[in-house]
């Protein structure tokens, strides 16, 4: 595997280095981890990324990760010695895309596939149905990775990279050998307070408990910190009070609020669904590093080849970035302890399963993927 | 109430409410079993129902999440719990036995009664469910298994429906194709009805168009007689004609100026020219010559008219007519083809009233009735003029009679039966087509729907026609 980091975040810069690594003939896939603020345009894109003779894939994310730093600006490209079968699904927020029909049988002959690697555009809609579809087809016979692109500004644009350019409300779905380990953990706590979903269509919830979900949002949150919540500034409370859908004798699936409707609505990324058991978790700090941790952990032991060299890969969410502030930097440091090199994103939203649980879309939540390099 | 015992109950309620969102089997069963994986965070579950078969329980796989759980070695090992069939009795113990919580070294699992449908598998990784959480369960899997039996009962009311449907459209598919054969028969059949109608035409016509040939000669002969004396008569006018004309010339001289000498001289001349040319007697034998012309020229009129009533075209429409006439006229133009073998006697009824009907048609019907009796009379007595022919008509009540009657030797018994199908005949091959009486027969019983009957012995033969005063 060759990774290689540009920091200037330019087109050119991708270009340059991209034919740098494709001079070694046994690149067969192409990787890339971009931001947000990267000078990244279709216009100035897309022409060499159809022209690619190999797979590529990646997003543009609000922030990354090299090592132990945080960039907002700057691309990650990984040359890939092993091969991977890309399938790409456009319009994904349309209702009417079936996506069990669309991935139908498209890996079920890639008998080598281990890991699959998915970067969905996250501000679109219906990204959990397209997990479960991708569940019920292939299982938990691999490992599942992947976290969605988008910007921070909310808007939805393009963000997703592919052979065919950069598509936004796409997702790209990824079969590969590379094999893996898995960890994910997010370190938030319920404030023992429990909702029903009583209206919601999609990642949007319009009622808790039969009342407006923006009303009751507001009342939990300010009661616990002691602030006022507004529509307006609302991110930057919210972010330290993430909703989560509740299970039975296992951990919650965390969403992330980061918008209210004018109809008092509250929106997510990610579904919500309706009759849905929901809470509202906060945190600390210490809890949120230790989590991520805990996945670096999990993800390592998940690892059962016996490779001596490895990747890490560090998929967070944003708003963990956001809730920590300078004290983010301690996330980074814990989880790029081990030896091995350390790559990663800040995602609207988290893609993962150990091979164990149900496969699920998460919000605020690490995401450690070990993988042989 | 703990918080823990909130989230629990709502969260049963959650996987309840889940259950039963739709009739069709596989989307309730994947938007239930999502709910309850999701829930219980299984890592895979699958319904199955039981069967019978050869008096013995099987399970069926129904639907599993994921769709490629069956080759899940955790899920495989699962199953192995169960028996892949037993007897009927043995089902109430398999089923007490439920639910039934184990571990392989590929996970956990547990297997749950869905009620009189079949059982649920859920695998889970990380730990067993808790005992409590497996008795919360039983209720909202009771509920799927009703579900399931809806969903059953549904499918089947479905395919039965679309078995109905299928056969009604087969039925109907069937009855427009029977529709359609038959209205090609009907069609097939009216342009047979309409050939042979045409055929029959034109058959009717021939017949006619061959009678007309029969009585061509005839009918030349009997205008050949009377033109023969109207040209010798003509003939002699000339020559009286030419007699005449100098004595016309010179009493064109005559003039009341001249003198006395003049006038006596032309008067003389006019006294010698009568006398040499016997012009008295002339005079009368011309008269006499005049008068048998126009009497043979009658004649011929007749019989020209006869032919031309009797020939022209046929029409299919009825309009009154008079039978008495027609059949005069038939004796007419036929004259030549009987006067030869038989005498024919004609007692008309003058109080027959006219009648409604196709007189051309009629027409064949009596020339066919002359022809055949002329034929049967020959036969039997050749030229000997023993023959006897009775032509009567008679006023009934409701009909016109028509008789023709000969003192032939008459039909024999055993074909007299025969006599109006067509294409019988006893005459000798070339003279009768046997068509005659078919098409007669056809005239008066179908067309005029009047009657035609024949008493025969050694005799002779009667043909009674009766024909209704209302066609």
């Amino acid at each position: 595997m060759d990774i290689r980091f540009d920091r200037t975040g330019s087109a050119s810069g991708l270009k340059e280095i991209t034919r740098d690594i494709l001079k070694n003939k046994d690149i067969k896939t192409l990787f890339v981890l971009g931001c947000d603020l990267n000078d990244f345009t279709p216009e100035l894109l897309d022409p060499f990324l159809k022209s690619l003779k190999i797979p590529i894939y990646g997003g543009l994310f609000p922030s990354i990760v090299f090592n132990n730093e945080k960039i907002d600006k700057g691309t990650i490209i990984c040359g890939i010695t092993t091969e991977s079968n890309i399938k790409i699904i456009h319009e994904i927020s349309n209702k009417e895309t079936d996506f069990e029909f669309l991935i139908g049988d498209t890996y079920n002959h890639y008998m080598n596939m281990k890991t699959m690697f998915i970067i969905v555009d996250g501000i679109s809609k219906r990204i959990a149905e397209l997990i479960e579809s991708l569940f019920n087809i292939y299982g938990l016979d691999i490992n599942y990775l992947g976290g969605s692109a988008g910007s921070m500004s909310f808007e939805m644009k393009p963000c997703v990279i592919s052979n065919e350019g950069l598509l936004q409300d796409a997702a790209i779905i990824v079969g590969s050998e590379i094999k893996s380990g898995v960890g994910v953990n997010h370190g938030w706590k319920s404030i023992n307070k429990v909702f029903r979903v009583t209206e919601s269509d999609k990642n949007t919830i319009y009622s808790l408990n039969w009342r407006p979900a923006f009303e009751v949002y507001k009342e939990v949150v300010e009661e616990h910190s002691g602030k006022k919540l507004t529509k307006e500034s609302f991110f930057s409370l919210a972010k330290y009070y993430p909703l989560a859908i509740s299970k039975l004798d296992a951990e919650s699936i965390v969403r992330a609020p980061f918008y209210v409707g004018k109809d008092d609505s509250i929106v997510c990324f990610g579904e919500v669904h309706q009759e849905s058991v929901i809470e509202i978790f906060t945190s600390d700090p210490d809890s949120i590093i230790n989590a991520a941790e805990k996945a670096l952990n999990s993800g390592m032991n998940a690892f059962s080849e016996n490779e001596s060299d490895r990747l890490v890969v560090f998929i967070d969410c944003i708003s963990r970035s956001l809730v920590l502030g300078n004290k983010f930097q301690e996330e980074l440091n814990v989880v790029s302890k081990t030896k091995f090199q350390t790559i990663g994103a800040l995602t609207l939203g988290e893609i993962a399963n150990n091979g164990k649980d149900y496969l699920e879309f998460y919000n605020t939540t690490a995401v450690i993927g070990v993988l042989s390099k | 109430m703990t918080v823990e015992n909130i989230r629990e109950i709502q969260l049963f309620y959650e996987i309840s409410i889940s259950i039963g969102q739709s009739l069709d089997l596989n989307k309730m069963l994947r938007e239930s079993l999502s709910v309850i994986l999701r829930k219980l965070n299984c890592s895979g579950g699958g319904v199955h129902f039981y069967e019978t078969e050869k008096n013995k329980y099987v399970y069926k796989d129904v639907f599993s999440t994921p769709r490629n759980i069956s080759k899940n070695i955790a899920y495989i090992e699962a199953l192995k719990m169960l028996p892949r069939e037993m007897a009927l009795k043995q089902k109430s113990e398999f089923i007490s036995e439920l639910p039934l919580l184990g571990e392989s070294d590929y996970g956990f699992y547990v297997i749950m009664e869905l009620p009189d449908v079949g059982f649920l598998v859920l695998l889970r990784n990380n730990a067993q469910l808790s005992d409590e959480i497996v008795k919360s369960l039983k209720l909202p899997l009771s509920k799927l298994a009703v579900s399931c039996i809806s969903c059953k009962q549904n499918m089947e009311l479905s395919l039965s429906r679309e078995r109905l449907e299928k056969g009604v459209k087969e039925r109907t598919l069937e009855l427009l194709r029977s529709n359609e054969q038959l209205k090609q028969e009907i069609e097939e059949r009216k342009r047979i009805e309409g050939e042979r109608l045409r055929m029959e035409v034109e058959l009717r016509e021939s017949k006619k168009m061959e009678s007309v040939g029969t009585l061509a000669a005839g009918v030349a002969h009997e205008i050949n007689t009377p033109m023969q004396y109207i040209t010798d008569n003509t003939a002699f006018l000339k020559k009286f004609i030419d007699m005449v004309d100098p004595i016309l010339r010179k009493i064109e001289e005559f003039d009341f100026e001249d003198d006395n000498d003049r006038s006596m001289e032309l008067f003389w001349d006019v006294r010698n020219l009568f006398n040499e040319n016997k012009v008295a007697f002339m005079r009368e034998e011309a008269i006499d010559a005049i008068n048998d012309s126009l009497e043979g020229i009658k004649q011929v009129r007749n019989i020209i008219l006869a032919m031309k009533e009797f020939a022209h075209p046929g029409t299919k429409a009825k309009s009154i007519s008079d039978i008495n006439k027609a059949l005069e006229n038939i004796l007419t133009i036929s004259r030549n083809v009987w006067k030869y073998t038989a005498k024919l006697e004609l007692e008309l009824d003058h109080t027959l009233p006219e009648i409604n009907c196709n007189i051309d048609e009629l027409n064949q019907v009596f020339l066919n009735m002359i022809v055949n009796a002329t034929d049967a009379l020959e036969e039997k007595y050749g030229k000997s003029m023993e023959g006897r022919i009775f032509v009567r008509t008679k006023n009934s009540n409701d009909s016109v009679i028509i008789e023709f009657e000969d003192n032939g030797s008459g039909i024999p018994a055993e074909i007299i039966d025969k006599i109006y199908d067509p294409f019988f005949t006893t005459k000798e091959v070339g003279k009768g087509s046997g068509q005659g009486l078919a098409i007669s027969y056809d005239i008066i019983v179908n067309k005029h729907k009047g009657f035609i009957d024949v008493e025969s012995s050694e005799k002779g033969t009667l043909f009674k026609i009766a024909l209704p005063l209302k066609i």
